[in-house]
């Protein structure tokens, strides 16, 4: 089964005054599938439209046209949510809660009992090393701290779809491998992941397949096996490429 | 159905949670018992009518103290749900935007109701001590109070939810809390025999729209009817304040469901 499926999705935003309205395109006709259990990694160029494609198959956003299917449904009908986890790139929480707290919330959200979400909250606490501080105020803690509570936030409901925007953004490089062996660990659960990075090295350790935006267009889809040489040559190789015949 | 009250619980209290610690509101809760406190001064300004002087200053600054409350939590949550994000990640999860609105207005009512609680009883702890006569009267006044913060929650709700950004939202509710104490001149003008027929609909809209404050002047009106209270005034003021709110409620909720995040 694919796990994400888009059809013909475009995205256009309006930006500017009542009186002088501009529109800026985002993403145009884009065709992708993830199948079931593959780790696919989002790559291009800041404003390539990355995070408007995760933004609607999130449905924190509505396309233009087309469609988006995730996990078979549409994902801006709030049950067909139990089965994803997100976590954002430089995850922000309210200030005054602790990450016991704050994890307990969500584990309330996924439909957990109270309990259940307590004990999930103190379990996910203690994978991501934040057990200690888990009555801390969320305010004291340092960004690459802000990011295991939201790596922690991914393990409550035992999701089948993980997407990850820029998971090791600001992660010391301790951390940020602690982050790539819990991908692994998803990955090895056969968890289906969609990772959105700069870090193309890190791409290629962990992805099956990649595809590259550039410009709302989705210029590559291929297996990660399949490329020859250093990743980060073969990306900007293909958006030359494609640059020069455009 | 279960579901659904279990979530809005837990927005709601999630939301009551962030409030009550927010440093900002608890500055503002020391500055209004200050104020409160510091109302037994303005007896002295109207001899011979010192204890109603006490109580209607009081009353007044818990009911701003009150508004204020309404507009900082809104505007403090909304601020880090929106500005910092925070919402990507809650409404990732299965919760509808109507439910998530709906939780945070029953947090905001809750807090605002603890708010509320505390300087009335400030209030009324004042009066024991100067001695001043508390009657029935106060305490339709503290439920008149209730009712215009659970309305201002409402509109204040709508706007910081469906306006481009929180500035425009919190100005909205402040003149929309400022014109509501004025609707009833509307009523005046709807009524008066002079009015032309075009202004008398234009008014006539305007009036429904807009919040009508005076319904909930409980005090004003055991005044006038001699120091009785009828009770049917209040479930009729309760009913318009609960429609009110509801109506601001929904749209907010559908608003927000078509807002792009």
């Amino acid at each position: 089964m694919d796990a994400i499926i888009t059809k013909k999705l475009s995205k256009s935003y309006i930006n500017g005054n009542f009186w002088a309205r501009k529109k800026s395109v985002a993403l145009i006709n884009v065709d992708l599938t993830v199948k079931e259990k593959q780790v696919f990694g989002l790559l291009g160029l800041n404003g390539a439209g990355k995070t408007t494609l995760m933004k609607i198959m999130l449905g924190l956003v509505s396309p233009t046209s087309g469609k988006a299917l995730v996990l078979g449904k549409d994902i801006r009908e709030a049950s067909n949510r139990k089965n994803i986890a997100y976590l954002p790139e430089m995850p922000y929480f309210p200030r005054y809660l602790t990450p016991r707290e704050i994890l307990t919330f969500y584990g309330r959200l996924y439909e957990l009992s109270n309990k259940e979400s307590k004990d999930r909250a103190a379990e996910a606490l203690q994978t991501v090393g934040l057990y200690k501080r888990a009555d801390s105020k969320l305010r004291e803690f340092s960004k690459g701290m802000l990011q295991r509570v939201g790596i922690a936030s991914l393990l409550l409901n035992d999701a089948k779809l993980f997407f990850l925007d820029e998971p090791t953004y600001g992660l010391d490089p301790l951390a940020a491998k602690e982050m790539r062996d819990i991908i692994l660990g998803l990955k090895k659960r056969g968890k289906t992941i969609l990772l959105n990075s700069h870090q193309i090295n890190e791409v290629h350790k962990l992805c099956d397949r990649i595809g590259i935006l550039h410009g709302g267009k989705l210029i590559l889809d291929t297996p990660v096996s399949k490329i020859k040489g250093n990743m980060e040559d073969f990306f900007v190789r293909t958006v030359k490429k494609y640059e020069r015949a455009d | 159905m279960k579901e659904r009250i279990e979530k809005i619980l837990a927005v709601a209290g999630n939301t009551f949670k962030e409030c009550v610690r927010h440093r900002i509101l608890n500055v503002l809760l020391i500055f209004a018992a200050a104020m409160i406190g510091g109302s037994f001064l303005i007896r002295e300004l109207a001899p011979g009518a010192e204890d109603r002087a006490l109580i209607d200053t009081g009353l007044a600054l818990t009911e701003i103290f009150g508004f204020l409350t309404v507009v900082l939590s809104l505007f403090i949550t909304s601020y880090e749900e929106f500005e910092m994000r925070n919402i990507w990640i809650t409404l990732t999860k299965p919760v509808s935007r109507g439910i998530f609105a709906a939780g945070k207005f029953a947090g905001i009512c809750l807090t605002v109701t603890v708010n509320t609680l505390m300087m009335l009883s400030l209030l009324l702890l004042l009066a024991r001590i100067n001695s001043a006569a508390v009657n029935t009267s106060f305490i339709a006044a503290a439920l008149g109070i209730l009712l215009t913060l659970y309305v201002s929650a409402g509109f204040t709700m709508l706007f910081m939810l469906t306006a481009t950004n929180l500035t425009t939202g919190t100005l909205f509710s402040v003149l929309f809390y400022l014109i509501g104490h004025l609707t009833q001149n509307l009523k005046t003008l709807i009524a008066s025999p002079k009015t032309a027929a075009a202004v008398k609909f234009t008014a006539s809209v305007f009036y429904y729209v807009l919040p009508d404050f005076a319904a909930f002047n409980f005090r004003d009106q055991i005044y006038l009817s001699g120091g009785v209270f009828h009770y049917p005034l209040l479930l009729k003021a309760s009913a318009y304040g609960a429609f009110y709110a509801l109506a601001c409620l929904l749209i907010a909720g559908f608003a927000f469901s078509k807002k792009e995040l």
